[in-house]
């Protein structure tokens, strides 16, 4: 049924171009397309994650499609494969400065066993709209819903056993607002339900809240410091519970900055989260200073400091962050970026299972531009520990990516990622090392033919075993003027080599044609 | 039918709010200083660029409402037209960021507020609105790239996480960067409004409150970090985000009560803490976060198991 609704969607969006075509001053673009998709599986299809949404059956999109009327009126529209389950579509028609509507549905699978029988869908459809009723004041508004169902499973659940987690339910949700700006002054408010329906017996239904306000300004007289503040609050009860969770968020900031790129920022977070289960609440209270300098197309550096309490009654914590960022760049060519943070988190009343914890996070990153593209390296490491219960986790990642472009040959980007992780406790240690290459590459047209390869490997070692990858090679023959022939063929590949015992055997390989007509309008 | 009835609220709400749009308009144009003809003259069909986008030049369409002419952003047009050398007219893609930000957020206010309350990093080195946006593009929102992986361009290493065993569906586009990453600083970490309640707008399921905390899963708590403290958000190697695999996770905060690991690994089957402890998010029923079920599932009566009476 929804298929039906999106589909005539399509068509009278095509229709509509095509029939006013004449008319002076209007332009258009767009692709319509269709065809078909074919697939051969085999495996489990629950352990290759980009495969779950992938159906066969009969293509017909209509791309990219922007209509833009001579008065300023735009209508654009992305319709993906309404005929298939793994459809998806956003519409959007608005006239600038008068208002604007968008809606927005999407249909997503997602399986957990070998055969495929158990799975979940999540269908999504949602609406906005703002309009402008007056130069200095924006009224918005939308609403959704999101319904899932199916069946899922527990976490190390045998895949033999009969589906035991049924999932069906409803959450629907609203919003609403104004925006009020007047010159360089701006303050919003916004208003926010969810409305979440379980079905599945034994499971409970809960009301979501959330208002929003915050308002901004320069100061009279002195333009370069802009001063903000805001008020948030969350609320999400259970209802047959009669539990709420609750939070109250206040905040304000102060900013100078100046055209010599000096820049000092103040601000401050206070909330206050209780649950209505729970005769305590807990304080999150945040300040944070920070100061800067940028060099104009060379350089710049930050300097921030925050403080943060963390107190419940029972118990306390505090904590400091320190964070230095810096970039500069010698040459046109050559740009280098580089930052540390460390955070230091102390239990200073009361005890927590998790004690003290430290954290520090430094990154690299070097970048060199010529004519046709550019290479880069990032390096980012994230280290944690828990003193008190002698865990820490250290986690280092690699990247080095290109991308090339050349108008007569066509198109390469290429990433290769390296990274290493290593959690350890008192039980034990868990380590991995991971690879990670991807790629494509584009021909420009050539004899009216152009040729594509790209798609990703995926490689995870030591306490994981798992080795994965997806190509695809593409072939486009331009037949007529605004037509061409596309040929996708696609390979999924996925491998667990890890010792399971056969209900829980991890291997998955896909094949996938899409065979397609395009035709841009 | 209960989703085709709220279809039902969604476009009637929509096609009410299409009526209210035509009505409303009345701000009219205004003269500008330098007109957009004279610019032209030299640099040609740049106002093609324009013509498809929200900065549509005034002079193709003089009824609109909002006033764009070249002068608009790039300032310093009386100088340029005398010497028109590169250096004497303002443009806001090789300015430096705060320079880009006083142009573009003369109109574009709300990210004026994104820097103010300053949980966006990207302004903090030198990554201004241009730095995303390529104004004389015919680009959905004038992105650098319209099918969204534009953030992925300069965020590789985050794009290539995306490629492991378990992520999120970006790639079927069913999120996208900033179905999470808000910019605007409504989702700050380790607040009741915080990371959590970001979550939760797709898996409400999980959201709680309950009355037997897990405490690691709160945000805002004191023992607690949220979400993440267990999944990887962007991707993993484990299966549903899970940082570590089987019991390591558990154990990274939760030392093995005496006997009660060697006594279940005595059965021979070496039971997983999340066998018996499957409530992880959170339960109702049980402080220990106990399975409902967990007579059924492993053997035994409803309520026990092989080795625990009912009530035991």
């Amino acid at each position: 049924m929804m298929s039906l609704k999106i589909l005539l969607v399509l068509v009278a969006l095509v229709s509509m171009c095509l029939s006013s075509q004449v008319v002076s001053g209007n332009d258009y673009h767009g692709t319509i397309r269709t065809g078909y998709i074919f697939t051969d599986i085999e495996g489990n299809q629950s352990v290759h994650q980009p495969t779950y949404n992938l159906f066969d059956g009969v293509m017909l999109s209509l791309e990219h499609f922007r209509y833009n009327w001579d008065n300023g009126m735009r209508l654009s529209a992305d319709i993906i494969n309404p005929a298939l389950k793994s459809r998806r579509a956003n519409v959007s028609f608005g006239r600038l400065g008068w208002g604007s509507i968008t809606l927005h549905h999407n249909s997503y699978r997602r399986t957990y066993n070998f055969e495929g029988s158990s799975f979940t869908r999540r269908k999504t459809t949602s609406g906005s709209a703002w309009i402008q009723p007056i130069k200095h004041l924006k009224l918005f508004g939308g609403m959704g819903v999101t319904d899932k169902s199916g069946t899922s499973r527990a976490l190390m659940e045998s895949p033999t056993d009969p589906p035991a987690h049924l999932v069906d339910y409803l959450n629907r949700y609203y919003h609403a607002g104004v925006e009020i700006k007047y010159q360089r002054s701006y303050g919003r408010f916004e208003y926010r339900v969810s409305d979440y329906i379980d079905d599945v017996p034994g499971s409970d239904d809960r009301l979501t809240r959330r208002l929003r306000m915050f308002v901004y300004t320069p100061m009279p007289n002195f333009e370069r410091i802009v001063l903000g503040a805001g008020f948030h609050r969350f609320e999400n009860t259970v209802e047959s519970k009669q539990d709420t969770l609750s939070a109250n968020t206040v905040w304000g900031v102060a900013r100078y900055s100046d055209v010599n790129g000096y820049q000092i920022r103040y601000s401050f977070v206070f909330d206050r989260s209780s649950r209505t289960g729970d005769l305590a609440a807990t304080d999150n209270i945040l300040q944070t200073l920070s100061v800067g300098k940028t060099w104009k197309n060379r350089g710049g550096i930050i300097a921030g400091y925050g403080y943060r309490i963390n107190d419940d009654i029972r118990v306390e914590r505090s904590g400091s962050e320190y964070s230095i960022s810096t970039w500069y760049a010698p040459s046109k060519q050559l740009s280098l970026r580089a930052g540390i943070g460390w955070s230091s988190d102390n239990v200073d009343s009361g005890r927590t299972l998790t004690g003290d914890r430290d954290y520090t996070r430094h990154w690299l990153s070097a970048r060199y531009r010529f004519a046709e593209g550019f290479v880069r390296l990032r390096i980012d490491n994230l280290y944690r520990s828990n003193f008190d219960i002698g865990s820490k986790s250290d986690f280092f990642r690699g990247t080095l990516d290109a991308s090339i472009s050349s108008s007569s040959y066509g198109n390469v980007v290429a990433s290769y990622s390296f990274g290493d992780g290593e959690y350890s406790n008192s039980f034990g240690m868990f380590e991995f090392s991971e690879h990670v290459l991807s790629g494509d590459a584009f021909s420009s047209e050539y004899h009216r033919i152009q040729l594509g390869f790209g798609g990703s490997y995926y490689r995870a070692r030591q306490d994981v075993d798992i080795e994965a990858f997806s190509i695809h090679l593409t072939g486009k023959y331009r037949f007529y003027q605004n037509a061409c022939l596309e040929i996708i063929y696609s390979a999924h590949n996925f491998d667990n080599f890890d010792d399971l015992p056969a209900p829980y055997l991890e291997y998955y390989t896909a094949n996938v044609v899409e065979v397609s007509i395009a035709y841009e309008l | 039918m209960r989703f085709f009835g709220s279809m039902h609220w969604v476009t009637g709400g929509s096609g009410l709010i299409v009526g209210l749009l035509f009505l409303f308009s009345s701000v009219q144009p205004q003269e500008s200083e330098v007109d957009d003809e004279i610019c032209l003259m030299c640099h040609e069909d740049y106002d093609m660029s324009l013509s498809s986008t929200k900065h549509r030049l005034l002079l193709e369409t003089p009824e609109s409402v909002v006033k764009v002419h070249c002068i608009s952003c790039h300032t310093g047009a009386e100088v340029h037209i005398d010497d028109p050398d590169e250096g004497n007219i303002g443009n806001p893609a090789k300015a430096f960021a705060a320079e880009a930000e006083s142009v573009c957020t003369s109109c574009h206010q709300p990210h004026t507020h994104i820097r103010a309350v300053g949980y966006d990093p990207h302004f903090r080195e030198d990554i201004s609105c241009t730095s995303c946006h390529r104004i004389h593009s015919t680009n959905a929102f004038q992105l650098i790239d319209e099918e969204g992986g534009f953030c992925s361009v300069c965020h590789v290493s985050i794009g290539n996480e995306f490629r492991k065993r378990s992520n999120h569906p970006l790639s079927d586009q069913a999120v996208t960067c900033m179905s999470c990453h808000d910019f605007t600083g409504r989702n700050e970490a380790n607040l009741g409004h915080g990371s959590n309640a970001n979550c939760y707008q797709c898996h409400p399921e999980q959201s709680g409150p309950y009355l037997y905390e897990h405490q690691a899963t709160s945000s805002f708590s004191t023992e607690g970090e949220g979400c993440t403290a267990c999944h990887l958000p962007h991707g993993s190697p484990n299966e549903r985000l899970l940082a570590r695999t089987g019991d390591l996770l558990c154990l990274q905060c939760h030392g093995t009560p005496p006997l009660h690991r060697v006594n279940h690994d005595g059965i021979g089957i070496q039971f997983l803490c999340v066998e018996c402890h499957s409530e992880v998010h959170g339960s109702y029923t049980h402080r220990r976060m106990l399975d409902q079920q967990l007579g059924t599932r492993i053997g035994g009566e409803h309520g026990s198991c092989y080795c625990h009476g009912v009530g035991d």
